[in-house]
């Protein structure tokens, strides 16, 4: 996701002049090419997220569209002062860039998990916050997000990842995009672990089970048009997300609900309240915490008995 | 006949009676509102005054949203009042909004925000101030302009870790035309600023981080305006280390820390009114 991130938003930076890229030390050669091609656009700005963040906020007054980019966690909770009172209350379109967001740094240990990266920026009023499912996704909000000049945080994974389109999908900031319409159950999920949901919806369907599918990259403002539709559809509600049971999507639809009179079911699945240890790597993060592509379609069988 | 002698003492002498009338409006608008930061307010009146009054200070216009060239950054946003008596000075707000301070439906709150008209950045949060002028001389460097970008911040700020990290960004880049007044008035909230955070020598830390660094009475507007003056040829950026004394031109008020929550009673304000030579 990290290579199609930067391979587009050099792209976009040959037509739009304002675009300045600064990084937090991180992305070894991943940059080479921009720097070539906008050498005054690029700054690594150290390992001092704190100043990269209200340096990106003074280039935005400026009329720049910055982009800080480093490892979630870094971007996330060493800055949350800097975003809250330096990006979002003037209201600048300043995009902060979480690469290998939830588990994707899973062996690197808990200083490098960001499962509570949504919980802490939710609250904080102009906001927006996006995570594409896949690469293909990506290529289609990144244009979207540039465009908005709002304060927003881009939540990816890193490398690798599998991907749930086959194409580049038709799909907007605030706009929940449906994989699969289905049958009785939806499973609503947001970055790249839908993947996860996929393989599971697959396997349910031999077993003459149709969950429908929800990539609700955009978590804030939260498609609560989208949201209706599914609660008033399907009775069987999943909500799957790499993040803490507290704070994330989950909380989001669930505030959502709580204003109107549905009667839907809920199954949560994420990575629950707690540190993350002896994980190793992301799909056994997974496996260990139940929702790996097997946990889900389990729990899922469980879920449509109630 | 005037020699330059004369012109420069003309200029000091201007700056000292704003400078007594801003004292005045900052000591009346925190007794009135009862509310805090007048030590701290006090100590830096002369440094906000030199800068926006001096004839080598900021130009007119300055922190403009539309066409943003010079900018001015009260990184120490608890000295807000001292700010804004210096604005309505300025014609930047008007005495009825000035007046307003504190109260209900007002913006002007006791840290600066951007609803106030010549106000570029809120404030309050101490150690913002720097990045914010890093990432506006950024930009400048990027669009190939020379525009000033001036600090006034506090020495206890400089217990905050994103104040270095601004300062060595600051030189890392190449960024020279940013100049901070650093008001070290030696005390913070509650404590001697060297007691609780081992801040001195504080002109050898700026120096050693790169910065051009000059250690001035704070309260002298000839040693103000020399900076002004060196800060536009040097080719780093500028700190200017300004001894100053909190509470500074109320006899009762200064060095004591005090005045740094406390607001001065009917009898108190009469005394330093009287002091200041107000009729």
């Amino acid at each position: 996701m990290r290579n199609t991130f930067v391979k587009e938003i050099t792209n976009i930076a040959k037509k739009n002049k304002k675009i300045v890229l600064l990084a937090g030390d991180i992305g070894y050669k991943l940059f080479d090419n921009f720097q070539k091609k906008y050498p005054h656009r690029f700054y690594n700005c150290g390992v001092a997220e704190a100043n990269m963040t209200t340096v990106a906020a003074g280039l935005a007054l400026k009329g720049f569209t910055p982009i800080t980019y480093t490892i979630a966690t870094f971007n996330v909770y060493k800055t949350l002062e800097q975003i809250k009172i330096d990006i979002c209350y003037p209201n600048l379109g300043v995009i902060i860039v979480g690469v290998g967001a939830g588990l994707n740094y899973a062996g690197l240990g808990v200083t490098h998990h960001a499962v509570e990266d949504i919980a802490v920026l939710r609250g904080i009023p102009n906001l927006n916050i996006v995570s594409p499912a896949d690469s293909l996704e990506l290529k289609s909000l990144l244009p979207d997000v540039i465009k908005r000049k709002k304060p927003t945080y881009f939540r990816m994974g890193k490398k690798g990842e599998k991907n749930i389109y086959k194409s580049i999908p038709k799909t907007k900031v605030g706009k929940g995009n449906i994989i699969y319409h289905g049958k009785r159950i939806c499973i609503i999920s947001t970055g790249n672990i839908i993947v996860n949901a996929n393989e599971a919806v697959l396997n349910l369907r031999k077993k003459n089970i149709y969950p429908g599918l929800i990539s609700m990259h955009t978590i804030k403002p939260l498609d609560t048009d989208l949201l209706n539709k599914v609660f008033k559809k399907y009775k069987h509600v999943a909500i799957l997300e790499e993040h803490s049971s507290i704070g994330g999507l989950t909380s989001a639809i669930s505030e959502h609900y709580m204003e109107n009179n549905y009667t839907n079911k809920f199954l949560k699945l994420n990575t629950g309240e707690q540190f993350i240890l002896k994980s190793g790597n992301q799909k056994k993060a997974h496996e260990n915490l139940n929702i790996s592509p097997k946990s889900i379609e389990k729990k899922i069988l469980h879920f449509l008995k109630t | 006949m005037y020699n330059k002698f004369d012109v420069m003492k003309k200029e000091y002498n201007f700056l000292k009676k704003i400078s007594k009338q801003v004292r005045y409006e900052t000591i009346k608008l925190v007794h009135l509102t009862k509310t805090a930061h007048l030590g701290s307010s006090l100590s830096c009146i002369d440094i906000l005054v030199a800068s926006y009054f001096s004839k080598k200070g900021l130009k007119n216009n300055v922190n403009n949203f539309k066409n943003i060239k010079e900018t001015f950054i009260l990184s120490k946003g608890h000295a807000a009042p001292a700010l804004y008596a210096v604005l309505q000075k300025k014609k930047y707000i008007s005495k009825k909004v000035l007046y307003s301070y504190s109260k209900p439906n007002s913006f002007l709150e006791e840290h600066p925000n951007i609803k106030v008209n010549g106000v570029l950045v809120s404030s309050g949060s101490l150690g913002h101030g720097l990045s914010y002028a890093a990432g506006l001389s950024l930009g400048d460097k990027i669009n190939k302009k020379k525009n000033r970008h001036i600090v006034l911040m506090s020495d206890g700020e400089c217990n905050e870790g994103s104040v270095w990290e601004a300062a060595m960004f600051i030189t890392g880049k190449k960024l020279k035309n940013i100049m901070i007044f650093i008001d070290c008035n030696k005390w913070q909230a509650t404590e001697k600023t060297d007691k609780i955070l081992k801040i001195e020598p504080i002109k050898n830390k700026w120096e050693s981080f790169g910065w051009k660094v000059y250690e001035i009475n704070g309260h002298n507007f000839k040693s103000i305006d020399k900076v002004f003056n060196k800060f536009n040829n040097n080719p780093m950026p500028t700190a200017v280390i300004c001894r100053t004394i909190k509470g500074k031109g109320i006899s009762f008020m200064e060095d004591d820390n005090l005045w740094h929550y406390r607001s001065p009673d009917q009898k108190e304000f009469m005394k330093a009114k009287e002091e200041l030579g107000i009729e």
